[in-house]
C-alpha cells in the first residue's frame, strides 16, 4: 500500500492505524505468486490423497520434487540449436578451406560461425536473471564448470569468427581457422556436456551420449540449414555428404540416448509422457524423416527444402525436447530415488 | 505443550534426554504427541473419568505415599455425617438446594469445623460470624489410619470405586492397556527418590468441569506425594504473556491484589466486616487485615486514615457476577454503556462471536486499543452480518475509539510468566505516532478525571480526588516511570518510602503501603530484583538470581513438603529445603516457604491463633489447616470431589450418573445461545474441539498480519481423520462447512490420520480438531471458530466450554445468507425428543437476567 | 578458520519453525504466498530461493521404537537447510565464481557477483539453491555468513528452542552427533542414524556440513539417498564429447574429400 505516511521513518511499526494494513518491510516484499485469495495455484497441487505417509515401498516426501527444475526460458534451446549452426559452420569452413569450388560454401560457414557466435551470447544474457552482469561469465575460468569452459569456447570463437570473417579465403590465415574449428567443435559439444553434469536424473544419467547427440545433431542443423541456401552443385554434393553423416549419426545417437536414459526407467517417462514426452516424439520423428528422406537417391529441389526443414525443425524440437524432458525428470522425486537406491 | 509454549517446551526435551518419560493425553495427535514416549487420545471432555480412575488405581493398588499423605493432606479427617456423594445421589452431592439451584455446602465440611478456601467462593461462607472459621483440626476429628469411613481417604476412595479401566474404555474411548501403561507409570515415578508433573493449560480448563479438571489432577500428585517437591507439581501453562500477572494483580472483576477479594455490596459494607468475612482464623490467611490496609495506603496514600477505614469506602464494591459473558449477555441486553478492550480481540476469541459482536453493537461507546484495528474496533463495518446484510453500519450506535498502543519492546515493565516469575523487559525503542503504553494511556486517563473533577465536593468524587497518583512522567510523551509502579507494588514503609523487603514487614496500622503483598521483596533494597539476569551457568541450579519469583523470590511453593515430617529430604536426589536442627531454621536450595524457625516437632497450642496455628507438618501454609486438600470440604461451587460430567453437548450420555452435565454450571438460557441436545443430537453427530497452533496467536491480531507466519498456516482448516473424511466425503484440501446450532463456518480439510475415530461403547466416534485463530481481518484471513461456539461456562471461574461440543460436518463451502442464530434461528426443531441435562432436583435451576441461570442468586442482580 | 556448520537432530526437533520464520527474519526474506498445501503442517513445501529453512513434516503409520501410541503412527520433523557441501555441486558450477567457499569453509553466494545463469540451480544434488523470478539471482543459506563474521551464531540455530539445531565446529558436532547417535541406540531407538556426516557415508560430497540424525530413510524427509557432486563422474562427458568431436572432423574431411575437387 502507497499511502504517503507508511514510509514516514518516524513511524517506525510500519502499520496503518487507520487501514490496518501492514506495510512493513515484509510485508511490502514481492510475493513469488501472488495470488488472490481462495486461488491456490502454486508449483505443486494441494495433495489432495490423505497425506499421511503410508509404508510405501518407495516412499518420498509427499510426492514433492526432490530436486529444483531447470530455470532457463526459451532462449537457451535456442542458443543450443545457434550455437550448434556456429559449431558446425566453424568446423567445416576449416576443412573447406583451399578448395576453390568450394569458396561460396567457406564463406557462408564462416557467416554462420560469425552469426552464431554473435547471437548466441545475445540469446544467453537473455536467459541470464541479471543481463547487465553478462560478462561475468569470463569473470574466472573454473574448469569444473562446462558453463565456465562453454562461455571462453563462446567468447573465444567469437573474436575468432570475426577474425575469420575479415580474413577471408587468404591463405595464411590457418591458425585462425584452425582455432575456429576447434572452438566450433566445443561450441557443438559442451551444451551436451553442460547437461550431463548437472543432478537431473535425465541429463545426468545421460551424460555420455548428450555430447555426442549434440555433436551429430549440430552436423546435422548446419547442414540442414545449408539445404536452404542456393550452392552450386559441388557445395551441394558436400553439404549433403556432410548432413547425411549428420543425419544419421543424429538418430543413431538420440536412439543411444533414450537408451542410456532410458536406464533410469522413472526419469525416462518424460521421453514418454506429458509436453516433453510429445516434444522428444516429434523431434525424433522429424530427425528420422530429415534423414529418411535426405538417403532417399533422387534429386529434387523440393527435396532439399523439405529435407532442410525437417532437419532443421528436428534440431530445434530436440532441444526444446531435451530442456522440458530434463523439467519432467527433475518433477518426480522417484526418479532421483530409484536410481540412487540402485546405485548403493 | 510444544504447540503452545515452544520455548518452555525445551525443558520437557531436556527432562526427557535425561530419562523422564513424557505422556501427553490429547483428542489430537499434536507435535507434543510426537515427541512424547506415550500418546493417549482421550474423547474431548473426559478427563476426569480418565485421571479419576488414576486415582483409584493409585488407592486400590496401594501406590499411594503413605507418610506423605497422612501427614501433609487431609486424608485422616473426619467430614460431616450429613455429607452424601454423587455415588449415593446419582451424580448430585448432598445439599443440593432444588428452590436456589445451587449448592448448600454446609454438608461437606470437615466434623464440627468450618473452613475457609485459599481462594475462590469466600462468599458462600457469608452471614455469619466466623470467629471459629478456619480452625484448626484437632486430634479427635482426625483418622491417621485412614480407616474411618468418613474420613477423606476413605471417601475419595469409595468415590472413585467406579472409576475402573473399563470404565475409561467406555467414556474416553482409552483402551484399557494404554490406561494401565499410564497409571503405571505415573506410580513408578513417584515417591520418596522420584516425582512426577503434570503440565496442563486450557485443554483442561476450558470446560464447564474445568476447575475439577485440575482438582482431580492435584489429588493424584497429593495421593503420589508430588506437592512441593522438586520435579513435580501441576504446571498451568499460562497463556498470554503475563496472563499470570494479570491474575496477581487482576485483571478479574471479582478481585483486588495479591487475591484480596472485591468487596461484595451486600456483605461488605464496612473494611470490619470484610475483613471479619475474609479473614481466616489459622493459616497464613489470618495475615489478611495488613494486606488490604497496605494496599489501601498505596492507592489512597495520605488519605487513608484509622478513622475512615482507609478508605475501604472507596473501593468498588460488586453486586453480582460481572465475568466476560455475562456482561457480554447484558450488553446484547442494552444494559451496558461503555467498554474497554485492551489488549483483547473478544469479536474473535470469545465464545459465541456472533453474540459478542450483537453486544457491541448494544454499546454506547467502545474503547478499543490495539495495534491495529482488528475485528473488535471493526465490528460495525465488516462484520459477516454487515457483509450480509443483516445488520448496516448505520443501525449501530455504537461509538468506537480505537487508540494504537506501544508494543512491548516499546515500554518498560514487567512479565510475569507461568512459574510465578516476575522478568523486568526494558524499552529498546520509542512508540510510533501515536501509540502509547497501557501505563500511560491509564495514567493520563486518571490524571484527566482528577482534573475534571478538581472542583467538586461531592462524596461520590472522593475516590477519584484522593487517589495517590503521581509518577514520575519521562520524556516528551510523558510515559509514567514503570519502576514507581514498581517500587508501589513491592511496597515502602510511611513516611520515610523504604523499601519493603518481605510481605513479612507488611503492617495494618498505616505504616506501610504495599501494592501487591505477594509482591513485596520484588524491589527489594530499592533495586529491581525482577530485572536480574544472571545466567544459569553462573549460579546454582535453582537460579535464584535470575529474576524474581512470589512469594519471597520462592521458585517452589509449599517445599516444606520436600522433607519429610522430622525435616529431612525424602531422599538424597530429592532433596530441597530441610530442617538444619543445628541452626534451628529451615534451609535449602531455595527460599523455604514455611515459617522459618517452626521446627516441625512444633505443634500449636490449644487456642493458638493466626499462623501459630500451623504446626510444624503443615507444608500448605495457604490453607486454613496448613493440609493439601484431597477432599474439598470449601470453595467450590460444584462438589468437593472432581466427578465426571459430560460437556454441555455431548455425544454419549453420561456413562456413571444419572446427571448428565455439571449441576453447578453456567448457562445462558437466550434465543441467541441456544444448545443441542444433550447427547446425540442427531444434527450434531461429532466432537468438536477447538484449540492453538504454534504458527498463530489466539484471535491472530498478532499474527495473522504477519505474512512470514501466515505462510506457514495460510488458511483456516480443521483437521479430521480418514475415517470421518470418507464418511462425509471430505476430500484434502477441499472445503468443508461445520455447523452448530449458533452458527456456521467454512474451512479447508486437512485428513490426517493424526485424529483416529474412537471406537466408545461399540460405537464408532469421530473428532473434528478446529484450531481457532481466523477472523475477517488481517493479511490471512477466514471464518472464526466461535462462529460456533456457546456461551456456558464452569461454575467457579467462568471460563467458557470451548474444548467439547458437538458440531456437524459437510463437505463444501458455507452457503450464503444469514447463518448465525444472533439473527434468526439456524435450524428447526427437529422433533427429537430433548433428553434432560439435569435430574429433576436440578431442573427447576432459576433463570435470572440476561438468561443467565445459575443458582447464585444474589451475584445475578442487575449491577 | 576451522569449519563450521549444522548438526540437526530430528529426534528433539518439535516442528515449532521458528527456525524457519527466524531465517526469513534475519535475512529479511519475503513469504512465497499463502498457499494451503494439505500436506501435513507443511504449507511451505521446500527450500527455495526465498524459504533458506524449512521444516518438512511426515506422518507415517508406522511407529517409532520405544513409542506407545492408540494405533501405529509417528510424525516426523525435520529443519532442512543448505547442506555446505565438502564437495559441493553449486559450487563447482558456477561460471562466474560467485559462489565461493568462506573461511568458515561454508559455501556462500556473493550476490554481487551472481548474474544468475541458472546453472548452480541444477548443479545441486539435493535441490536446495534456486533463481529468485523478481530478483533473478540464485539464493540459498548463508550459512548466515554476516552473523559468523561478527561472532553471532546462526539465526536460526538462535531461535531453535530445543537445540535440535546445532551450530559450531564441525569436528565438535560430528563427536557430539556420534555421542547423542550412541546414546539412542542405547535407548533402543535403533532406527537413528547419521545422514551425511562422514565422507565414507556419503562420498558423492564427500560429506557435508550441515548433517543430520534422521529416523527414517532420507527420501522420505526429501533428501537423496545417495546425492553425489555431478561433476565427479563427468570427465566421461568430456571424453566423449572429444570422441564425437573428433569424428565431426572426421566427417567434415569425408565430405570434403569425397566432394570432390573440380
Ligand atoms: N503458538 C501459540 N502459543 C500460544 C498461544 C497461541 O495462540 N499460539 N496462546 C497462548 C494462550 S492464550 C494459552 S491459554 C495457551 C494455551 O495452551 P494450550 O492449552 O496448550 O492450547 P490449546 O491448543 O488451546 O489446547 C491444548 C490441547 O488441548 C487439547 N484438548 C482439547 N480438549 C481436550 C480435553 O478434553 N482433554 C485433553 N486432555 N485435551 C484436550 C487440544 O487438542 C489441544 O491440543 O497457549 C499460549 N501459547
Ligand atoms: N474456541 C476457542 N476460543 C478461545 C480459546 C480456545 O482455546 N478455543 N482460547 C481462549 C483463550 S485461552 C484466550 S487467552 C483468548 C484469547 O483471545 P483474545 O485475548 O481476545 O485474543 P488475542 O488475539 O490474544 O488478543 C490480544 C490483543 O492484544 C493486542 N496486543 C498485544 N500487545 C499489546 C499491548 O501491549 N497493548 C495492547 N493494548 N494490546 C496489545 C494484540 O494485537 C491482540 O489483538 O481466546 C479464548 N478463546
Ligand atoms: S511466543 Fe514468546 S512466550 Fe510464547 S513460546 Fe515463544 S518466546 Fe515463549
Ligand atoms: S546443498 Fe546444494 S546448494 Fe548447498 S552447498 Fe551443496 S550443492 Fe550447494
Ligand atoms: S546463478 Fe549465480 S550463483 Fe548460480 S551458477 Fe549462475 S552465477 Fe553462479
Ligand atoms: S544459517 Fe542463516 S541463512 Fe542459513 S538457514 Fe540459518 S538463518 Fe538462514
Ligand atoms: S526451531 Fe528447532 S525445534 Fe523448531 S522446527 Fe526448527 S529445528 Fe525444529
Ligand atoms: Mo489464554
Amino acid at each position: 500500500m502507497n499511502l504517503p505516511w507508511s514510509h514516514d521513518p518516524t513511524l517506525g511499526r510500519e502499520m496503518n492505524p487507520d487501514f490496518a494494513v501492514l506495510t512493513g518491510e515484509a510485508a511490502e516484499q514481492k510475493v513469488k505468486h501472488p495470488e488472490p485469495k481462495g486461488t491456490t495455484t502454486t508449483p505443486v497441487p494441494v495433495w489432495s490423497t490423505v497425506p499421511s505417509l503410508s509404508v510405501q515401498p518407495i516412499p518420498d516426501y509427499y510426492r514433492l520434487p526432490l530436486l529444483k527444475q531447470p530455470v532457463w526460458i526459451w532462449s537457451v534451446p535456442t542458443y543450443f540449436y545457434v550455437g550448434g549452426l556456429a559449431g558446425g559452420g566453424a568446423v567445416l569452413a576449416a576443412v573447406l578451406h583451399g578448395k576453390r569450388s568450394l569458396r561460396t560454401l567457406a564463406f557462408i560457414c564462416r557467416i554462420l560461425a560469425f552469426v552464431g557466435t554473435t547471437i548466441g551470447p545475445g540469446l544467453l544474457t537473455w536467459d541470464l536473471g541479471k543481463k547487465q552482469r553478462f560478462y561475468n561469465m569470463l569473470r574466472v575460468f573454473r574448469p569444473t564448470s562446462p558453463m565456465s569452459i562453454g562461455s571462453w569456447a563462446l567468447a573465444g570463437s567469437g573474436g575468432l569468427a570475426t577474425l575469420a570473417l575479415l580474413q577471408g579465403d587468404r591463405e595464411e590465415g590457418a591458425a585462425v581457422r584452425w582455432a575456429l574449428a576447434g572452438g566450433g567443435l566445443m561450441l557443438a559439444g559442451y551444451t551436451g556436456v553442460l547437461l550431463g553434469n548437472t543432478a537431473n536424473p535425465l541429463w545426468h544419467g545421460a551424460r555420455r551420449s548428450l555430447p555426442v547427440l549434440f555433436t551429430a545433431s549440430s552436423m546435422a542443423s548446419t547442414a540442414g540449414l545449408l539445404e536452404f541456401l542456393p550452392l552450386n552443385r559441388c557445395e551441394e554434393q558436400v553439404a549433403d555428404r556432410f548432413g547425411v553423416i549428420g543425419k544419421i549419426a543424429e538418430t543413431a545417437s538420440m536412439e543411444i540416448m533414450e537408451r542410456e536414459a532410458g536406464r533410469n526407467p522413472v526419469a525416462a517417462k518424460a521421453f514418454e509422457e506429458g509436453t516433453s514426452g510429445l516434444l522428444w516424439k516429434s523431434a525424433k520423428a522429424l530427425v528420422v524423416a530429415g534423414t529418411v528422406l535426405s538417403l532417399l537417391p533422387f534429386k529434387a529441389r523440393w527435396k532439399r527444402r523439405l529435407g532442410g526443414t525437417l532437419t532443421t525443425a528436428g534440431a530445434i524440437c530436440l532441444r526444446y525436447a531435451l530442456l522440458e524432458a530434463g523439467r519432467q525428470a527433475a518433477r518426480d522425486p522417484q526418479a532421483v530415488i530409484i536410481e540412487q537406491r540402485s546405485r548403493r | 505443550m510444544a504447540e503452545c509454549h515452544p520455548v518452555g517446551f525445551q525443558w520437557v526435551m531436556e527432562a526427557k534426554r535425561r530419562g523422564a518419560t513424557i505422556i501427553h493425553v490429547d483428542p489430537r495427535f499434536t507435535r507434543t504427541s510426537a515427541v512424547a514416549d506415550l500418546h493417549v487420545p482421550i474423547r474431548a471432555g473426559t478427563d476426569i473419568a480418565f485421571l479419576g480412575a488414576i486415582v483409584n488405581y493409585i488407592i486400590s493398588n496401594d501406590r499411594w505415599f503413605r507418610e506423605y499423605v497422612v501427614n501433609y493432606t487431609n486424608a485422616p479427617a473426619i467430614i460431616n455425617e450429613k455429607f452424601q456423594d454423587t455415588e449415593d445421589l446419582d451424580g448430585l452431592f448432598s445439599g443440593w438446594d432444588a428452590e436456589k439451584g445451587q449448592y448448600d455446602t454446609s454438608s461437606w465440611g470437615y466434623e464440627g469445623v468450618e473452613v475457609s478456601p485459599a481462594a475462590g467462593h469466600r462468599e458462600m461462607f457469608s452471614g455469619e460470624p466466623r470467629s471459629e472459621r478456619g480452625a484448626m483440626l484437632s486430634a479427635e476429628k482426625l483418622d491417621p489410619t485412614l480407616s474411618d469411613p468418613r474420613c477423606v481417604f476413605q471417601i475419595v476412595k469409595r468415590h472413585y470405586s467406579r472409576y475402573t479401566p473399563e470404565m475409561v474404555e467406555e467414556t474416553c474411548g482409552v483402551p484399557r492397556e494404554l490406561f494401565l501403561k499410564v497409571a503405571e507409570a505415573l506410580c513408578e515415578n513417584s515417591g520418596r527418590d522420584r516425582t512426577s508433573a503434570f503440565c496442563y493449560a486450557v485443554g483442561w480448563t476450558q470446560h464447564t468441569v474445568g476447575v475439577q479438571y485440575i482438582r482431580t489432577a492435584a489429588i493424584i500428585q497429593l495421593l503420589l506425594g508430588n506437592i512441593g517437591r522438586p520435579g513435580g507439581g501441576i504446571m498451568a501453562l499460562r497463556g498470554h504473556s503475563s496472563i499470570q500477572g494479570s491474575t496477581d494483580i487482576p485483571t478479574l472483576y471479582n478481585m483486588l491484589p495479591g487475591y484480596l477479594p472485591m468487596p461484595k455490596a451486600t456483605y461488605d459494607t464496612d473494611l470490619n466486616k470484610y475483613v471479619e468475612y475474609n479473614k481466616s482464623a489459622t493459616g497464613w490467611w489470618s495475615e489478611f487485615p495488613k494486606y488490604i490496609v497496605s494496599l489501601l495506603k498505596a492507592w489512597y496514600g495520605e488519605a487513608a486514615r484509622p478513622d475512615n477505614d482507609w478508605c475501604y469506602g472507596y473501593l468498588p464494591h460488586i453486586t453480582g457476577d460481572h465475568s466476560h459473558m455475562v456482561t457480554v449477555a447484558a450488553m446484547a441486553d442494552r444494559m451496558v454503556k461503555g467498554y474497554f478492550v485492551m489488549g483483547e480481540n473478544p469479536a474473535v476469541g470469545s465464545m459465541n462471536a456472533a453474540l459478542q459482536r450483537k453486544g457491541l453493537r448494544g454499546l454506547d461507546w467502545l474503547v478499543v486499543r490495539d495495534f491495529a484495528p482488528t475485528e473488535t474496533a471493526e465490528f460495525w463495518r465488516s462484520a459477516p452480518e454487515v457483509v450480509r446484510g443483516e445488520v448496516t453500519p448505520e443501525q449501530i450506535g455504537t461509538e468506537v475509539f480505537f487508540f494504537p498502543c506501544s508494543a512491548h519492546t516499546e515500554k518498560d515493565g514487567s512479565f510475569t510468566n507461568t512459574q510465578r516469575l516476575l522478568q523486568w523487559h526494558h524499552k529498546a525503542i520509542e512508540p510510533p505516532g501515536d501509540c502509547r503504553s497501557e501505563l500511560h494511556f491509564v495514567y493520563h486517563l486518571g490524571k484527566r478525571l482528577k482534573e475534571l473533577y478538581r472542583h467538586s465536593d461531592a462524596a461520590k468524587d472522593r475516590p477519584i480526588l484522593d487517589l495517590a497518583w503521581n509518577y514520575r512522567e519521562i520524556g516528551e510523551m510523558q510515559e509514567p516511570d514503570a519502576e514507581e509502579v514498581l517500587a508501589e507494588i513491592n511496597g515502602y514503609t510511611l513516611p520515610e518510602r523504604n523499601p519493603l523487603s518481605a510481605y513479612t514487614e507488611v503492617k495494618d496500622d498505616g505504616s506501610t503501603a504495599c501494592g501487591c503483598w505477594i509482591y513485596c521483596g520484588c524491589r527489594k533494597d530499592g533495586v529491581n530484583q525482577t530485572a536480574r539476569r544472571k545466567p544459569g551457568s553462573e549460579q546454582d541450579w535453582v537460579a535464584l538470581q535470575w529474576g524474581w519469583a512470589w512469594p519471597a523470590n520462592r521458585r517452589l511453593l509449599y517445599n516444606r513438603a520436600s522433607a519429610d515430617p522430622d525435616g529431612n529430604p525424602w531422599s538424597e536426589r530429592k532433596k530441597y529445603v530441610w530442617w538444619d536442627a543445628a541452626q534451628k531454621k529451615w534451609t535449602g536450595f531455595d527460599t523455604p516457604d514455611f515459617i522459618a524457625t517452626r521446627p516441625p516437632d512444633y505443634r500449636p497450642p490449644e487456642g493458638a491463633e493466626g499462623i501459630a496455628t500451623l504446626s510444624g507438618i503443615d507444608p500448605f501454609i495457604m490453607q486454613a489447616e496448613g493440609k493439601g486438600w484431597l477432599y474439598d470440604p470449601s470453595g467450590l461451587l460444584d462438589g468437593p470431589l472432581p466427578t465426571h460430567y459430560e460437556p454441555q453437548e455431548s455425544v454419549l450420555k453420561n456413562p456413571l450418573y444419572g446427571q448428565q452435565c455439571n449441576p453447578a454450571r453456567l448457562e445462558w438460557i437466550r434465543r441467541d445461545n441456544p444448545y443441542h441436545k444433550a447427547w446425540g443430537d442427531p444434527h450434531y453427530p461429532f466432537v468438536a474441539t477447538t484449540y492453538r497452533l504454534t504458527e498463530h496467536h489466539t484471535a491472530g491480531g498478532m499474527s495473522r498480519w504477519l505474512p512470514w507466519l501466515n505462510e506457514l498456516q495460510p488458511e483456516m482448516f480443521i483437521e479430521v481423520s480418514p475415517e470421518l473424511a470418507e464418511l462425509r466425503g471430505l476430500e484434502n484440501g477441499g472445503w468443508a462447512t461445520v455447523s452448530t446450532i449458533r452458527g456456521e463456518i467454512e474451512a479447508r480439510v486437512l485428513v490426517t490420520e493424526r485424529l483416529r475415530p474412537l471406537n466408545i461403547q461399540d460405537e464408532v466416534l469421530h473428532q473434528v480438531g478446529i484450531p481457532y485463530h481466523w477472523s475477517w481481518i488481517g493479511r490471512s484471513t477466514g471464518d472464526a471458530a466461535n462462529e460456533l461456539t456457546a456461551f456456558v461456562a464452569d461454575p467457579n471461574v467462568s471460563i467458557e466450554e470451548s474444548k467439547a461440543f458437538s458440531v456437524n460436518v459437510v463437505a463444501g463451502r458455507r452457503p450464503p445468507g444469514p447463518r448465525a442464530a444472533a439473527a434468526a434461528p439456524l435450524t428447526e426443531p427437529s422433533g427429537f425428543e430433548d433428553p434432560p441435562r439435569d435430574l429433576e432436583a436440578v431442573q427447576g435451576k432459576p433463570i435470572g437476567h440476561h438468561g443467565l441461570r445459575t443458582g447464585k442468586k444474589e451475584l445475578t442482580e442487575e449491577g | 578458520m576451522t569449519a563450521t556448520g549444522f548438526f540437526t537432530d530430528t529426534t528433539v526437533c518439535i516442528g515449532c519453525k521458528a527456525c524457519e520464520v527466524a531465517c526469513k527474519q534475519w535475512n529479511q526474506l519475503p513469504a512465497d504466498g499463502d498457499f494451503f498445501s494439505g500436506r501435513s503442517y507443511d504449507n511451505t513445501i521446500h527450500l527455495e530461493a526465498t524459504t533458506w529453512r524449512h521444516v518438512a513434516f511426515v506422518e507415517r503409520s508406522v511407529p517409532l521404537s520405544g513409542r506407545t501410541t492408540a494405533h501405529p503412527f509417528s510424525w516426523l520433523f525435520m529443519s532442512d537447510v543448505c547442506k555446505h557441501c565438502r564437495r559441493a555441486g553449486c559450487l563447482e558450477a558456477c561460471p562466474t565464481g560467485a559462489i565461493i567457499r568462506t573461511e568458515f569453509e561454508s559455501v556462500y553466494v556473493q550476490p554481487d557477483v551472481c548474474n544468475g545463469c541458472g546453472y548452480c540451480v541444477v548443479a545441486c544434488p539435493f535441490g536446495v539453491i534456486n533463481r529468485r523470478q523478481d530478483d533473478g539471482r540464485a539464493w540459498k543459506c548463508t550459512l548466515c555468513y554476516d552473523r559468523q563474521r561478527d561472532g553471532m551464531e546462526p539465526a536460526c540455530a538462535k531461535a531453535c528452542p530445543t537445540d535440535s539445531i546445532l551450530f559450531g565446529p564441525v569436528e565438535e558436532l560430528k563427536r557430539h552427533a556420534e555421542l547423542r547417535l550412541a546414546e539412542l541406540h542405547r535407548k533402543g531407538v535403533t532406527e537413528a542414524y547419521l545422514y551425511g556426516m562422514k565422507e565414507e557415508d556419503q562420498p558423492g560430497t564427500e560429506g557435508l556440513h550441515a548433517f543430520f540424525l534422521l529416523l527414517d530413510r532420507p527420501e522420505v524427509y526429501n533428501l537423496p539417498p545417495d546425492p553425489a557432486v555431478p561433476t565427479k563422474s563427468c570427465a566421461v562427458s568430456w571424453g566423449c564429447m572429444a570422441l564425437a568431436a573428433a569424428g565431426m572432423v572426421a566427417a567434415g574431411m569425408v565430405a570434403v574429400r569425397r566432394g570432390g575437387e573440380k
